[in-house]
């Protein structure tokens, strides 16, 4: 039976100084154990997602004996906070933490997290610092293996910020604090660069900010599921960094790895066959875990 | 410090800061039926007075969607009840979205001004963002009087059918799909929805809003501040003549023009001018509402 709101609990969630609102979706039939958390991409999506894809999975999967939690990031639908921008390089995984530290004291302690675009950064991102066993797999869906600028404050705006009239006037009245400001953030406008890696760079378009979470993630055997589209330009970036370190992570974690590419534009999902196509592919996905941790040998704990 | 709680199908927050408090949870007409989620903003001493929110659609809504909770929690500090809601089909609401129609809109609003109004007796304001504008003055029949603060408002159902049906062709175009891609009519006609812009609008609710205009669906004159996106500061073409229309048919309006433009069909990388729209709409409802005649 397909889940509906009623079977939808909400709760505002605390993360640090704001407030998230949070849907639980119960399963409609015998729960399987797992709970499903649910993160948008950047552009202030609320957690309904484009055209309620992740209101539709959540239900979908609900029906399939998942648990099925989405939210809002600070800043974003609901949820109370400032978000002036998205930056791939500042994931949200401190509002992902203050989620999943909530569903662990409801006893949700084995999640599996799925991300478009900045929410997969977010969810890869965090699957690499926390312990062993807290995520039992992880989706990526068109999420950029680089930093592109678009997704970043330029150089230039740091440099303006960090030496701007304000920021002189503030020095001369106020010299110790705000020159520790401007050094800091002309530091950082000077560290962007290594960030800053597109597509036009070959293998190398990778970012360290994908690849290394990536690896960690599968050295510890966390399934991991990759989804890109044909007409995606982080596709490109992709594919040029499988005939690099990213094709060499990825070989050598086998059948952890599985990667589904849509023939057309996944990323955004702007149509409705992207979003039939990312909703399928993860609840199938999400299904063969679900089976082969219940025909796995018991587990310690 | 914010106080939450936890009720399985409520959930609640208190602003300390505000003195507000919000309440998130679903609500049908019947027993079992399709619910439509709902978000109440208010003070936590009696309201002055109620505001009903009407949202957006589409991908707008996801552009509009946190400069409407914004304004809700100004006018919840100010001291108004503020009701907003998810049409059913829409946002985290049940139903389908290709069965969403205007005529279930226009019921979800009722009911949602309904509720409001059963918990908080006093002016009532009503306000639409975008869409939501066709659905405030729809209801309008409702509240006497009541002042219309509108966000850049659909004046036309049609012509904004014909601007999404326009930015699809150019996302084709783009794309290089145009060749294999059908027109939104063509896929009506087969199938009963189009997809457009990755969002299924379905031909009931295209043919029912194809007649919605704003100046003839606003019942009663009422005071009506429009606050629009026009390039240079100042409304043209048929925005423009939309307002002296409104005009002409006895409403009182003042408009207020943002020297912005947007492709309401496209997302952008920067969020909207959210702290002038709080100022703008919130700051005339209340100036409004406290002339306003109680029901």
């Amino acid at each position: 039976m397909m889940a509906t709101s009623y079977g939808e609990s909400l709760a505002f969630v605390r993360s640090g100084d704001e407030d998230l609102l949070v849907f639980l979706t119960a399963p409609t039939v015998d729960s399987n154990g797992l709970t499903v958390v649910l993160l948008t991409g950047g552009g202030w999506m609320p957690s309904a997602h484009r055209n309620r894809m992740w209101v539709r999975l959540a239900r979908k999967l609900a029906s399939q004996g998942f648990h099925v939690a989405r939210f809002d990031y600070r800043g974003v639908g609901e949820s109370t906070g400032y978000r002036p921008f998205f930056e791939l390089n500042r994931p949200a995984t401190d509002d992902l933490g203050a989620v999943l530290g909530w569903l662990a004291d409801l006893g949700h302690a084995e999640v599996v997290l799925v991300g478009t675009c900045f929410g997969g950064r977010t969810s890869l991102t965090y699957t690499a610092r926390v312990a062993d066993g807290e995520v039992a797999g992880i989706v990526l869906s068109g999420t950029p293996v680089e930093d592109y600028l678009g997704s970043s404050r330029s150089i230039g705006w740091h440099l303006r910020r960090a030496v701007s009239k304000r920021s002189i006037t503030r020095i001369r009245t106020r010299y110790p604090k705000y020159l520790r400001i401007a050094k800091a953030r002309l530091s950082r406008a000077v560290r962007q660069p290594l960030n800053m890696v597109n597509a036009e760079m070959g293998p190398q378009a990778v970012s360290d900010l994908y690849l290394r979470p990536l690896t960690k993630v599968l050295e510890r055997n966390v399934p991991t599921l990759i989804m890109h589209g044909t007409e995606d330009g982080h596709y490109i970036a992709f594919s040029k960094g499988m005939e690099g370190r990213l094709g060499t992570v990825l070989r050598r974690a086998g059948d952890l790895v599985a990667i589904e590419i849509f023939d057309g534009e996944l990323h955004g999902e702007l149509t409705l066959a992207a979003q039939d196509f990312t909703i399928d592919r993860v609840l199938g996905w999400i299904q063969a875990i679900a089976s082969n941790r219940a025909a796995a040998p018991d587990r310690a704990g | 410090m914010n106080v939450n709680a936890v009720n399985g199908q409520v959930a609640e927050r208190i602003d300390e800061t505000t003195s507000t408090f919000e309440r998130a949870w679903f609500q049908g007409d019947a027993p079992g039926g399709d619910r439509r989620f709902m978000m109440r903003h208010q003070p936590l001493h009696e309201p002055r007075g109620a505001v009903l929110m009407c949202p957006s659609l589409y991908v707008e809504r996801i552009r509009t969607y946190r400069a409407e909770v914004r304004v809700a929690r100004a006018l919840a500090a100010r001291g108004y009840a503020v009701q907003r809601f998810d049409y059913i089909g829409t946002g985290q609401s049940d139903g389908d979205t290709v069965d969403t129609t205007f005529a279930s809109m226009e019921a979800d609003t009722r009911a949602a001004l309904a509720t409001l109004r059963s918990e908080a007796p006093g002016p009532v304001g009503l306000m639409g963002f975008r869409w939501g504008a066709l659905m405030a003055a729809a209801v309008s029949d409702e509240t006497p009087g009541a002042p219309l603060a509108l966000f850049d408002p659909v004046f036309d159902g049609r012509a904004f059918f014909r601007e999404a049906f326009r930015s699809q062709a150019m996302s084709d175009m783009r794309g290089g799909h145009e060749q294999q891609n059908s027109k939104a009519t063509d896929q009506m006609a087969v199938k009963g929805y189009a997809d457009v812009l990755g969002f299924a609008v379905g031909s009931a609710l295209y043919e029912q809003s194809s007649g919605a205009r704003l100046a003839e669906l606003a019942h009663l004159p009422a005071e009506t501040f429009i606050l629009a996106f026009g390039g240079g500061g100042q409304l043209k073409g048929k925005k423009a003549a939309a307002v002296e229309e409104l005009r002409r048919r006895g409403f009182s309006v003042t408009v207020e023009s943002l020297d912005l433009t947007e492709a309401w069909w496209f997302i952008g990388t920067e969020p909207l001018p959210e702290a002038q729209i709080v100022d703008a709409l919130s700051g005339w409802l209340d100036h409004r509402m406290a002339m306003a005649v109680k029901p």
